[in-house]
């Protein structure tokens, strides 16, 4: 029994075409390449080898998604290569639980060629493509002052993501407020000053606005369209994945993903995290949890709900959950701690209730414009008490009003407002973006956003209030919810106006602790970057995210075995060779807008 | 014996009946001798009807008083007056006013890149060669295209005799919405003016289609330009 630690083998090209003053940077598109044993994978591959020597079955247990087949096919030709004529099976495992564990060795599997061929195209592609664009733009902008010595890089999942924060950037730098008008109409019953809403929420003309406004006026009375009262419910969280940790622990703890990820890895060393298994109905939880011992009592007698099913299935990985006891001061670091107990709570979450309670709406017709007011009572907090992330609050209780009654209003008012800018992207919002997008995996989202920021083409900072909501209206439940999942996630997502009564609106973030998360904001090189590329008007830009998609359908359809290794990487490597002549003939665009946006200095915006 | 057209007057006395149009008789004339080979019965009077709603009404109806607009319609010191009509009109423009001009913008320049967004996924959208769009992949994202949120749209709306009023949905009218095409005919009747304002509702308005091409093309063509400048002129001096 041994282990590897991820990739043994290292793709690079030929001595031929190593370094880079060997070739014109477009050989490498068809260059040999040579696979070696990486310098710090020397032991693992001794040890691989020398464990083969005597055996007669290897048994491979890597991770069974993709990335697991082929290290799995890595160890398999090391071991090959010592005794050409050891067997070589893999376990089928996505948990470990002591069943599901023997149940896997004793019926073990081919490994999946198809699935380890899929990963190998990706390393070629990746290697050949960003070697081929790293060396030309590197070169191309040598000219301009400042880049001389500095290397460029190129990934198909870095420019993307590059892409996504450039252009929320110019969407903030663009942004002028527009105007906006609404109609609010008060109303006392009981000492309860009630603000009643208009349904078209606000209009962005006056004229019309004035114009309804008048004419709820001249009704003079109000009359009560509907009076409902519904349960709500706000669900429990689904079961950790890795991006969604990610994400939570840049919204709530303030700690990057990058971060997040190391020591979610320290902790699964620890035994703390990442243990295999779909997650578990039974409570394993350690009693000595001190912020949890109530609750998980509870949970013991009788108030376990079974988790929901989430949309993901990696087939791989259980979802993230504790399956040890760890002391607090066992853990060396406060962030450690932290990621911890979010974890355990996270848990524990999915295995309650969801929180129950109650909205009632009240409809009012006045004049020809419709008016609601609602009010939520919280009546059982259920996965909120031990959940501290979420923030789901009773509002004022709302008077009695009865269906077809008819009232004149204390008050009505023509409010105004503006709109106001997005703030720039997220940790969490870019995690989201890439995900949704098919840029990188889980694993690697991380790596792609640090590699960004090391390169310099985007700095990092706390979030500032650089933009408030989706609108500055006074007051009203749509404001957190705006802000959080709306309008500033880039005109989709929910456009969470309103979203704050019992849906699952990202406004809870705002109550979380936003303090701490990070954002983005490109520096002149990374906006020269896109910019430049997206001027060569490409058909496919490399900003964008669609190349970076293709080779990621092409890949399933390997893995489904629709397309051959080969036939993806030729497809690929001519899209890219076409897309690298256009910009070679139009290298000057990508120089002249490089020396335009970085004149006063590279890096300051 | 071959089935003859029927007269003008025969013609005229449909359009009123059925669609409460009332060409010119002028127009009529003209465009039956401008086809080739005429079609009859029905597929005449669609033909015609086409022709109509393609058209410039200002040139094509009859700009009576009692089918047009009152003079005193923009008056904007009446709180509200019926017009019984049946005034029929096209739409010289429209905007949605309860999206921002910058989500305008944004909507069209996807539409320019061939993107639409759905959720947080930018998805590319590749015309097939029978003209059907598909979308790429959807990457298992279940939750369906975005719901566009629309209205009220406020519209700008032309009588035969070339008066324009602007009208907002006071309800959901069925075929009024952002994108719909320029030169779009309606039929009013009963609706109520406030302020020089058209209360539009589905009791009152009749949307008849159709389209001026030569107006809706330059409309297009220009629409992205007129909301930028629109926003330009909000930037704080």
């Amino acid at each position: 029994m041994t282990s590897v630690l991820g990739h043994t083998v290292e793709w690079d090209f030929d001595d031929g075409h190593r370094k880079w003053s060997s070739c014109p940077p477009s050989a490498l598109f068809e260059a040999r390449t040579v696979q070696v044993i990486s310098d710090r994978a020397k032991d693992v591959a001794a040890n691989i080898a020398s464990e083969a020597r005597n055996a007669q079955v290897l048994f491979i247990w890597t991770d069974c998604d993709r990335e697991g087949e082929y290290i799995g096919t890595e160890v398999r030709d090391i071991a090959r290569r010592m005794n050409p004529n050891i067997m070589v099976k893999r376990a089928k495992f996505s948990n470990i639980e002591r069943a599901h564990i023997l149940r896997a060795a004793q019926y073990p599997v081919d490994l999946d060629e198809r699935q380890a061929a899929a990963v190998s195209a990706r390393i070629e592609l990746d290697l050949r493509i960003g070697a081929v664009f790293t060396r030309w733009q590197t070169y191309a902008l040598k000219g301009i002052q400042g880049l001389e010595d500095r290397l460029i890089s190129y990934g198909s999942c870095q420019f993307p993501t590059l892409g996504f924060v450039v252009e929320r950037y110019n969407r903030v730098k663009k942004f002028i407020p527009e105007p906006f008008w609404s109609i609010k109409v008060m109303h006392e019953r009981n000492n309860i000053n009630v603000t009643f809403n208009w349904d078209r929420n606000r209009l962005f003309d006056r004229m019309s606005t004035v114009i309804l406004f008048e004419r709820c006026l001249v009704a003079k009375t109000a009359t009560v369209t509907g009076v409902v009262t519904k349960p709500a419910r706000k669900w429990k969280p689904l079961p950790l994945t890795t991006i969604e940790l990610q994400k939570q622990g840049s919204r709530f703890l303030g700690l990057s993903s990058q971060l997040v990820m190391t020591k979610n890895k320290r902790q699964a060393i620890l035994g703390a995290c990442l243990p295999k298994g779909e997650l578990i109905p039974i409570l394993t939880v350690p009693e000595k949890v001190t912020f949890v011992t109530c609750f998980e009592t509870r949970l013991m007698n009788g108030g376990f709900s079974q988790p929901r099913m989430g949309k993901n299935n990696d087939k791989a990985h259980p979802p993230i959950h504790p399956v040890v006891y760890v002391a607090p001061n066992a853990l060396a670091t406060s962030d450690e701690r932290r990621v911890y107990e979010f974890v355990v709570r996270r848990f524990l979450a999915c295995c309650s209730e969801d929180a129950i309670g109650e909205t009632t709406t009240i409809n009012l017709q006045y004049g020809d414009e419709g008016f609601h007011a609602s009010g939520l009572v919280v009546l059982q907090r259920n996965y909120l008490e031990v959940y501290v992330y979420d923030r789901w609050e009773s509002s004022q209780m709302l008077p009695q009003f009865h269906q077809g009654e008819t009232f004149v209003p204390k008050e009505a008012n023509i409010t105004d407002g503006k709109t106001t800018a997005p703030g720039y992207l997220t940790e969490p919002e870019l995690i989201a973006l890439m995900d949704v997008n098919g840029i990188g995996t889980d694993a690697t989202m991380a790596e792609h956003i640090a590699k960004i920021i090391e390169r310099l083409y985007v700095f990092a900072a706390p979030r500032g209030r650089v933009g408030g909501g989706e609108d500055n209206e006074d007051g009203g439940a749509g404001r957190g919810a705006g802000r959080g999942a709306g309008r500033g996630a880039g005109r989709g997502g929910g456009r969470g106006r309103g979203g704050g009564r019992g849906g699952r609106g990202g406004g809870v973030a705002a109550g979380g602790g936003r303090g701490g998360m990070q954002e983005f904001i490109p520096s002149n090189l990374g906006i020269a970057l896109v910019e430049g590329y997206d001027q060569i008007g490409f058909d496919n830009s490399l900003s964008k995210p669609f190349l970076r998609k293709d080779m990621e359908r092409c890949m399933k359809q390997i893995c489904a075995g629709t397309m051959t290794r080969r036939d993806v990487v030729d497809a690929s490597i001519e899209q890219y060779r076409e897309i690298f002549m256009k910009a070679s003939q139009q290298v000057n665009v990508l120089q002249a807008v490089s020396s335009r946006i970085t004149r006063h200095s590279i890096w300051l915006v | 014996m071959p089935p003859t057209t029927p007269s003008i007057d025969t013609l005229l006395s449909h359009f009123t009946s059925s669609l409460h149009l009332h060409p010119r008789p002028t127009w009529l004339t003209q465009t039956l001798s401008s086809q080739r080979q005429l079609p009859t019965g029905p597929a005449l009077l669609a033909s015609l009807k086409f022709r109509i709603l393609a058209s410039d009404i200002t040139e094509s109806l009859q700009p009576h008083a009692n089918l047009c607009f009152p003079p005193t319609t923009h008056d904007g010191d009446v709180i509200s007056v019926t017009l019984p009509g049946p005034i029929a009109v096209q739409v010289v423009a429209v905007e949605d006013v309860g999206v921002s001009r910058v989500e305008q913008i944004d909507k069209i320049e996807m539409a320019e890149r061939g993107e639409i967004q759905r959720g947080r996924e930018v998805i590319r959208v590749v015309p097939e060669i029978d003209g059907v769009e598909t979308q790429v992949e959807g990457g298992g994202v279940g939750q369906g295209e975005q719901k566009v949120k629309t209205g009220p749209c406020k519209v700008l709306l032309e009588d035969a005799g070339g008066r324009r009023v602007y009208g907002i949905e006071l309800k959901p009218v069925e075929g009024i919405k952002s994108d719909m095409a320029i030169g779009a005919k309606l039929v009013l009747r009963h609706v109520v003016v406030t302020r020089g304002l058209l209360l539009l509702t589905p009791a009152t308005t009749t949307f008849l289609g159709g389209k001026i091409e030569v107006m809706n093309q330059a409309w297009l063509a220009s629409r992205k330009q007129t909301l930028q400048t629109a926003i330009e002129a909000l930037k704080p001096q």
